[in-house]
């Protein structure tokens, strides 16, 4: 009653190797781009371990600012949470992280962690325009006051202030008053990348 | 109600629970953790393999996967024809239907018409069509058949019905416990281990699912193009229709769950051989080729793999199935047939 035809063992064995080659070619030729995690999945390789891609954080996210990952960001992240901070910024209210069945997303403080540094574009910014309008929003809208202006009333990312929560680049305006730059890309954006606070010199530091 | 109704209704609430969740901020989730806040029914094998990959395994995520076990030892595999989207996706994306079962029920009838002519079914058929006849004729038809079949037993090379009352037909080819599937689990989880992060969920077809769903309302309402809206759909017909038996020989899923659901007792199918047409001799198999999971009720052999669909106890001809809540320890043809092997070696 209990031994494996042959056929039984070719299909068994043909579907496991599959399983190995899916591994493989995920894993190694449609690798990760950087993405954007929620809070508390920056750990890129706990986060990718552990997401099964049950879009539960996206769906929480009272702010919208969760999105999902799609083909274009590459097979192994299609499907997962990314932050886009075009839609909504994070209050670190910590929904996305109790709702994460299987701990992908770790608990997360804003004061000591950070989902990753702020980046002023100069190219993209309109303050920085030689024109300059000076333009302040983000300046007077961070939360955490983590910019502030130069002499030219410009703003800087203070990068040991910034956590990354996005209000910065949720409120920007450069990309409706400059759409002849035909991008969907702001004037201060938070960029994935290597997300340790020890890491702010090469980051963030020269970034105005 | 009709089983098969219920079913279509408890389908059509999860889907209506996972679009909520696209529309809203309750996160319900889709398949792979449906809940409500921390709160949640988890994937088992997602649940497994987050924690092959990442060596992390939260509380959350190990009660969440203990109730899963639990409930498939309670219930059984339901999952598969309560839950799962694959098998009503191909069902509904299959231009040709299936008539095999339609064709089936057509030949039992004719089986019993012949049977009735030549006499060979005298009253016992009469349990087939009227359950008040079943009661009258059940002692006869139960108690005379077994007298009869000992010395015949059941011919395993030419599965001669009519040398078998007992009318067990596949016992020869019960699905075994271990199968395809569960070489596929094995690859899907060492694959996980070795490359760190839960490989089949990329290619899950219940993902798939949910995934070009998401990825056509990425698109409707975030103008998001993209191609997963060309590759995930594709990647689920691959599985749903060249892969045709997808379900009873790959999916690694449904082959956990057989796993847990080998101590299974309760809503197994039960037969009465009173009114089983086998039992008159008709070759009939309605109940096996309407079964989804191609097993035998008759046979208590490979049951664990039952998904508690339904769909033998609705399409019997002589309403000779029933799924109560415990069936007892009485397996009356198994043990009828297994009697009659050994009494005839």
């Amino acid at each position: 009653m209990n031994e494996i035809t042959r056929r039984t063992l070719i299909a068994g064995s043909a579907g496991g190797a599959a399983m190995l080659a899916v591994g493989g070619i995920t894993k190694y030729a449609f690798g990760e781009t950087p993405l954007l995690r929620p809070p508390g999945g920056q750990d890129e390789d706990h986060f990718i371990a552990a997401c099964i891609k049950c879009d539960r954080c996206r769906s929480i996210c009272p702010l919208n600012c969760i999105a999902v990952a799609n083909m274009n960001d590459g097979l192994l992240n299609a499907r997962t949470p990314k932050l886009d901070y075009r839609i909504g910024y994070c209050d670190f209210c910590n929904l996305c992280i109790e709702c994460c069945p299987t701990g992908a997303l770790r608990s997360f403080d804003p004061e000591q962690e950070w989902i990753a540094p702020a980046v002023i574009d100069r190219d993209l910014c309109i303050a920085h325009q030689p024109e300059g309008v000076g333009c302040r929003r983000c300046i007077d809208g961070c939360p955490f006051e983590a910019i502030r202006a130069d002499d030219f009333g410009r703003p800087v990312v203070e990068v040991e202030k910034c956590n990354g929560c996005g209000y910065c680049e949720y409120i920007c305006p450069s990309n409706s008053y400059r759409v002849f730059t035909g991008t969907r890309k702001r004037g201060i954006t938070v960029q994935a990348g290597n997300a340790s606070r020890d890491s702010v010199a090469v980051l963030g530091g020269g970034a105005t | 109600m009709k089983i098969s109704l219920a079913r279509k209704i408890t389908l059509a609430l999860v889907a209506l629970t996972v679009l909520v969740s696209f529309f809203t901020n309750i996160g319900s989730g889709n398949l792979s953790a449906l809940g409500w806040k921390s709160i949640a029914y988890l994937c088992p094998l997602g649940a497994l393999e987050a924690f092959l990959a990442s060596w992390t395994f939260i509380p959350r995520q190990v009660i969440a996967l203990g109730v899963c076990v639990l409930i498939v030892i309670v219930l059984g595999k339901v999952f598969c024809a309560w839950l799962c989207p694959v098998p009503p996706l191909r069902r509904f994306f299959t231009l040709k239907k299936d008539e095999s079962v339609s064709d089936a029920i057509a030949e039992s009838k004719k089986a019993l018409e012949a049977a009735r002519e030549e006499g060979v079914v005298a009253v016992g058929d009469a349990a087939a069509v009227t359950p008040v006849a079943a009661v009258a004729t059940s002692d006869t038809t139960e108690s005379v058949p077994i007298e009869l079949s000992v010395p015949q037993a059941c011919d395993a090379e030419t599965r001669d019905l009519k040398a078998c009352p007992s009318g067990c037909t596949s016992c020869t080819e019960q699905r075994k416990k271990f199968d395809s599937r569960h070489i596929v689990l094995g690859g899907a989880l060492l694959s996980t281990a070795i490359f760190g992060f839960p490989v089949f969920c990329i290619i899950c077809p219940v993902g798939l699912t949910f995934a070009s769903l998401i990825a056509l309302w990425r698109l409707v309402g975030f103008n998001e193009p993209s191609w997963a809206l060309l590759i995930f759909p594709v990647f689920l017909a691959l599985e749903l229709f060249v892969l045709k038996k997808w379900c009873i020989k790959f999916c690694p899923l449904g082959a956990l769950m057989s796993l847990m659901s080998i101590p299974n007792k309760l809503f197994k199918p039960r037969v009465d051989n009173a009114k089983c047409l086998r039992t008159q001799g008709i070759d009939c198999k309605v109940c096996v080729t309407v079964c989804e999971e191609e097993l035998d009720p008759h046979c208590m052999e490979g049951m664990h793999e039952c998904t508690k669909c339904g769909l033998c106890k609705e399409h019997c001809p002589s309403q000779a199935i029933s799924i109560p809540l415990y069936a007892g320890k009485a397996a009356p043809v198994q043990d009828l047939c297994q009697d009659a092997k050994a009494l005839s070696k």
